[in-house]
């Protein structure tokens, strides 16, 4: 395997990891710290002014998944409203360059050009 | 324009080490200074040396860390110093991308400080620091892998980065300027490293 492979694999690998949006992803980890935090800070006094709130009893993996979710509702908004990169043009030549029966160099100079031309195009 | 590779590094660790090394005793021995005094004065006596000894053990761990994260970007060869050079989209997304970053990294920093803090003064949040310091990890590890194939040319050849690098480019149309000044567009890629001849038949090349 080449740099450019081994890169190009944790690159994807990262990406999945964060969802597509590092920034988002992240922030959503630390909101979730904080709210476990606050569970296990407040969850005594809470349990004992009301008996059926009890913040203790969810995991912190669990408050760590409602950070996520919570910091990712914009991107789960944008889904319902648009395509991935906004045009079904751009994403159907996507797709076909992906599926299409090219060559590893031909595909990613297919690539370059397909970004030079929406460049070309949008500016 | 001339082909020759060059060994120019973005953070050049070999031509300033003395500098660099000296710059970060510096700077640790005042941030110690002033969290030692901090802490002196946060905390009743009884916790002083508790609190002391846990400052500067997460100081430490930081400093190491921090020097780590710095070697480490400074092995990582970036090409020529052309590409540095050339303002190219995917230099601009690079950047951005960076910058968006830098506010989630500052605040996991700060949790996973108090974190660790918290830890050595008795409380039991070792599993909130791990988690906060595993995401800045990773986050750091993106950061230099994106930066790495950026600059070496690679970014936008896989359908992932090519849709990430489309989205950008649709999304920012209207911010950002894409011209060159001279009323051209600059290059969307920089041109590959190690893989010129194919650039120059694609006609990405100058």
């Amino acid at each position: 395997m080449s740099r450019d492979d081994i890169s190009g694999v944790l690159n994807n690998a990262s990406d999945i990891l964060f969802t597509s949006d590092p920034a988002r992803s992240s922030l959503g980890v630390a909101f979730g710290m904080v709210l476990a935090l606050v569970a296990r800070v407040f969850g005594p006094a809470l349990r004992s002014w009301r008996e059926f709130i009890d913040l203790d009893a969810a995991p912190w993996y669990g408050w760590l998944c409602l950070g996520i979710l919570i910091m990712h509702i914009p991107t789960v908004l944008s889904l319902f409203k648009q395509n991935p990169v906004g045009d079904s043009e751009i994403d159907k030549v996507l797709d076909l360059i992906d599926r299409g029966n090219f060559s590893d160099q031909e595909k990613r100079r297919q690539y370059r050009m397909l970004i030079e031309r929406v460049l070309a195009k949008l500016v | 324009m001339s082909n020759k590779p060059s060994t120019s590094r973005i953070v050049d660790f070999k031509k300033r080490p003395i500098t660099i090394i000296l710059g970060l005793a510096v700077s640790m021995m005042a941030i110690l200074l002033a969290l030692v005094a901090f802490m002196s004065w946060l905390f009743p006596p009884e916790f002083r040396s508790q609190a002391i000894y846990a400052g500067v053990i997460v100081l430490l761990f930081w400093s190491l860390a921090s020097a780590g994260y710095s070697l480490l970007e400074s092995l990582i060869d970036t090409s020529s110093a052309e590409s540095v050079r050339m303002k190219a989209i995917s230099r601009v997304y690079l950047e951005q991308r960076i910058r968006r970053n830098r506010i989630p990294k500052m605040i996991l920093n700060m949790l996973s400080i108090g974190a660790l803090t918290s830890y050595f003064m008795g409380q039991d949040t070792l599993l909130y620091f791990s988690v906060c310091w595993i995401t800045v990890v990773s986050l750091c590890v993106q950061e230099l892998v994106v930066k790495y194939r950026v600059l070496m040319g690679w970014f936008g050849t896989t359908k992932r980065e090519a849709r990430a690098l489309i989205r950008f480019i649709v999304h920012n149309s209207e911010d950002i300027d894409f011209t060159d000044g001279l009323g051209g567009l600059i290059k969307a890629l920089v041109a590959e490293q190690g893989n010129i001849e194919a650039s120059v038949t694609a006609g990405v090349r100058a």
